[in-house]
């Protein structure tokens, strides 16, 4: 078979698995009330009086917290499953590569947050119902959104590849996301540059620099710099990289 | 098998290496890093002029701005946090674009913290926000070594300027030396600063307390109008009321601002303040000096495009000054209608005055641009000076208007070419003795040093342009200049000169103190445009930028339409209220004049007027409430239906698929 078929045969199976469960359900339950309510009851978005989905206790500005825990929860699955079930010597057998197999089970899980960013479509129509929003930001604000979610999925998977507790994996993806977060988050880094002394301070910016926020926030406003949808990418690419070397040594 | 595992740790840790090099090389060193701006009015986007004073800041001398915003709640409103954000936005933009000459410091000063203590050392302005005395606070501070712009309070207002004030104080506090002024005009107005001897002192000496102002923040120094080419080193020509100024020196302003420099020249048709210059004469001590009205650059202006009658005075009726209780049409005090708004220089201005003043017809050529800066309404006329004159005591007796707004202040910019282009045009004095010219004089001035003029001489008053016919084959050698190096010449242009008198700039203590307050814009205007032309053409190419603010215009009015449905119900109850309550008086009333015999009929019937108004102020508060009710109710909907609509079509899906399963499963 081809790459592509065999990548679109893992992707089905694993994509119908999440749906044939009721995991799937449950957390676009949960992702959807959570951006929602956090928008509206918690960020006070109708008193809030601004016609925009960004800026401070945003609707995106939520996001990195929801994901937080709930991208782990989609990908604990991913290999820390096949591990428990004994199927990964199964998908070993199989006639394919590993990467097709990392892809194809990498795929699944980022359409399901595809199809949970798109269910939070009723406030695109609120919002232009209530104002005139500036269509820009709204579409860079999903990107931002779509490529966070993406990393943290793509580190959940290399976690998943090396432990076969689906609970283990989800607590060490947890703290990795969340490490991630609150270094890159700016008000963090003002306090950290606070405590630190001054010749520090080029040690901060650089770890700030790593981290998601310093990278999301100004997708999430409007602006698409190349540099930060880079640093996206290429946390995905290099954390699935490390999934696919973590497979192939368990194969071996 | 173990070496293809270590082979293949390898080639992870090399694309990894590969990756963060990869990313290395955009972030860090801004390799192949594109920027899209999404938004509509290009929010992220700074101008041209932002852009240029950042990148050009000396990496030796770096840059701090600290941006105080309060961010609890509690203590700024809603429109705070909002514009906060547009702050903070912008802010990061230019340090991004400083490549690490800028550093950003946000700082949120609480009540009582290290943080408040500093927002006070660097004057940020707090509000008083409750009770307790706790501020808000809400400003900016830009610092660079021992140099600082303070910008007190930031409020959303002043949006547009936002980045003209920023990129003003990155100019400002990174600027090494003083800008050098040359002012020239034909009165003493910006004399020696301090040099009188005693005795000597004249009123009309005295230098004009706007050069006073410039004098505190660049150096100021006369160009006399005679002279025939202005220092290298002078970088604004301030040119005020060039009355009967000759071709010679008009050559010597065109030859300045096609070298770079940077003009700005008020001339008058009827200028009131010359004539407090005029000298009779006495015998032995000063000659006679005589100042004409009247100004003009006319070669210069017919090569600018810049139409100019110096016989002509605007009379407007609409932005007509009220003087000695009557409003004299050629005394203009010009409200924010006639000033543009679009310019971050003259968008703050409220209010300039302008006192018998003429009209430019501007139709710029070539690459040159005009922006039209100040203007009159159109219910104004072109009038001569004799009825000028006459307009200060007399109403006009045949005004029309022309249903045309009559241009005052322009700016023109681009690449200038030179009114002269036959080089310095010969003199025209009558037979002055030529000093023979300097031969081998050091060319310092690109348009030929003319004879006879040494750079900076302070000619006399009769000191006439000498022109002598030896030095014309001289002139022939050195070439002028034919047109201006870049885009970047400046002229700005402005049709009275009385503007910037003392008294009409300032009003001062009435009772004789030392204090003075600005009375209008007028000062404001020209420091303005100082301050902008010593920036360089950067500040002036920071444009106005428009405001990201979108409110919720069907909320505002959904809410507007339910208190429209409440208002005759609630007129109502004001006005029984109203009723009651002036029942109530009278029945006071009745009671004070008729005393103690009506007293108890009316106690019974004023019980019930009272508990009427209870009542009746029940009645509207729950009016009020239900109002509310009402606004919270479309809310909450509004909420509900964003919360849980897509969440039960979620549940329905997954029930229906695992019942659909089930049945298929107990088919089998």
């Amino acid at each position: 078979m081809s790459p592509t078929k065999n990548i679109i045969a893992v992707f089905k199976r694993e994509f119908f698995s999440y749906f044939n469960s009721p995991l799937a359900y449950i957390i676009l339950f949960i992702f959807v009330i959570a951006a929602m309510g956090f928008t509206f009851i918690v960020g006070g978005f109708l008193s809030s009086n601004n016609a925009t989905l960004s800026g401070q206790g945003s609707f995106f500005m939520w996001h990195p917290w929801i994901y937080l825990v709930l991208v782990p929860a989609v990908g604990m699955r991913l290999w820390s499953e096949e591990q428990r079930l004994g199927t990964m010597e199964l998908l070993a057998t199989m006639p394919i590569s590993p990467w097709h197999a990392v892809l194809g089970k990498y795929l699944a899980a980022a359409s399901v947050w595809a199809i949970g960013l798109a269910l939070t479509f009723p406030i695109i129509l609120t919002v232009s119902y209530l104002g005139e929003p500036d269509p820009g930001p709204i579409i860079s604000g999903y990107i931002a959104s779509y490529l966070y979610a993406l990393a943290c999925l793509a580190i959940t998977s290399a976690v998943s590849a090396f432990t076969r507790s689906q609970v283990i994996c989800f607590i060490i993806s947890v703290a990795i996301c969340l490490l991630l977060f609150l270094f890159g988050f700016q008000q963090v880094v003002d306090f950290l540059l606070k405590v630190t002394p001054a010749s520090l301070d080029g040690l901060v910016r650089f770890i700030a620099e790593l981290c998601f926020m310093t990278h999301f926030y100004e997708m999430s406003k409007g602006l698409l710099v190349f540099d930060d949808v880079l640093y996206f990418l290429s946390v995905v690419g290099v954390c699935l990289g490390i999934t696919h070397y973590a497979i192939q040594a368990k194969r071996a | 098998m173990k070496s293809k595992t270590t082979l293949s740790a390898l080639v992870l840790l090399l694309v990894i290496a590969i990756v963060v090099v990869v990313n290395i090389l955009v972030s860090g060193l801004g390799f192949l890093n594109f920027r899209m701006d999404l938004t509509e009015k290009g929010i992220f986007t700074l101008s041209d002029g932002t852009r240029r004073i950042v990148e050009g800041l000396n990496p030796d001398k770096p840059v701090a701005i600290r941006f105080y915003a309060t961010s609890d709640s509690r203590l700024m409103p809603q429109w705070g946090q909002t514009y906060g954000n547009t702050v903070r936005d912008l802010l990061l933009e230019i340090t991004k674009a400083s490549g690490g000459k800028i550093t950003l410091e946000n700082i949120d000063p609480r009540p009582n913290t290290e943080e408040e203590d500093k927002a006070v050392a660097d004057d940020i302005q707090g509000y008083t926000v409750n009770e307790e005395g706790d501020k808000a606070y809400f400003g900016l501070a830009i610092q660079s070594l021992d140099k600082k712009e303070i910008i007190p309070t930031l409020t959303p207002a002043e949006e547009g300027t936002l980045e003209y004030q920023i990129a003003r104080a990155l100019s400002q506090v990174t600027r090494t030396k003083r800008s050098v002024i040359g002012v020239m005009s034909p009165m003493p107005i910006s004399g020696p600063a301090f040099n009188f001897p005693p005795g000597m002192q004249q009123n009309q000496q005295r230098p004009w307390i706007a050069i006073q102002q410039l004098r505190l923040d660049y150096d100021v120094r006369e160009v006399p109008m005679s002279s025939e080419a202005v220092d290298s080193d002078i970088n604004i020509l301030l040119v005020i009321h060039p009355a009967d100024i000759s071709p010679r020196a008009e050559f010597a302003i065109d030859q300045f601002l096609l070298k770079g420099g940077k003009v700005i020249a008020f001339v008058d048709p009827h200028c009131l303040v010359s004539r407090a210059y005029n000298n009779p004469g006495q015998m032995g001590r000063a000659p006679t000096t005589f100042v004409s009205p009247n100004s003009d650059l006319p070669t210069l202006f017919k090569e600018w495009g810049v139409g100019y009658d110096k016989n002509l005075v605007v009379a407007d009726m609409t932005f007509r000054t009220a003087n000695n209780r009557r409003a004299v049409p050629t005394f203009l005090s010009i409200p924010k209608e006639g000033i543009n708004d679009k310019e971050p220089m003259t968008e703050p201005l409220q209010l300039i005055q302008m006192f018998s003043a003429g009209s430019f017809n501007v139709a710029a050529k070539g690459n040159v641009t005009a922006t039209t800066l100040v203007h009159s309404s159109e219910k104004s006329q072109l009038i001569d000076t004799t009825d000028a004159e006459k307009a200060m005591r007399e109403d006009l007796k045949n005004f029309q208007a022309s249903g045309k707004s009559q241009v005052m202040g322009v700016r023109l910019t681009g690449r200038f070419k030179t009114a002269f282009p036959d080089g310095q045009p010969k003199a025209t004095a009558p037979a002055a003795e030529g000093p023979g010219g300097i031969p081998g004089m050091p060319g310092g001035f690109p348009g030929g040093l003319p004879p006879g003029m040494l750079p900076g001489g302070t000619g006399g008053e009769n000191d006439k342009p000498a022109g002598a016919p030896a030095g014309e084959k001289k002139e022939e050698a050195k070439p002028s200049l034919k047109e201006s190096a870049n885009n970047d010449g400046v002229v700005f242009l402005f049709s009275d000169v009385d503007m910037e008198f003392d008294e009409f700039v300032v009003e001062r203590d009435p009772m004789g103190g030392a204090s003075m307050r600005m009375s209008n814009s007028n000062l404001p205007l020209l420091l303005n445009t100082v301050e902008l032309l010593s920036g360089g053409a950067d500040l002036i190419a920071v444009r106005s930028r428009s405001s990201a603010n979108r409110p919720f215009t069907k909320l505002q009015e959904l809410n507007a339409n339910i208190e429209e449905q409440y208002r005759p119900r609630m007129q109502k109850i004001e006005q029984d209220l109203n009723d009651v309550v002036q029942e109530i008086a009278k029945g006071g009333g009745v009671k004070a004049t008729q005393g103690l015999i009506m007293l108890n009929p009316n106690e019974a019937q004023a019980k019930q007027l009272q508990d009427k108004q209870v009542e009746l102020m029940a009645k509207r508060r729950e009016l009020i409430k239900e109002q509310t009710r009402m606004k919270d109710r479309r809310e909450f909907l509004i909420t509900l239906l964003n919360m849980a609509a897509v969440p039960l079509l979620i549940i329905a899906v997954g029930v229906t698929i695992a019942a659909r399963r089930r049945s298929l499963q107990a088919a089998h």
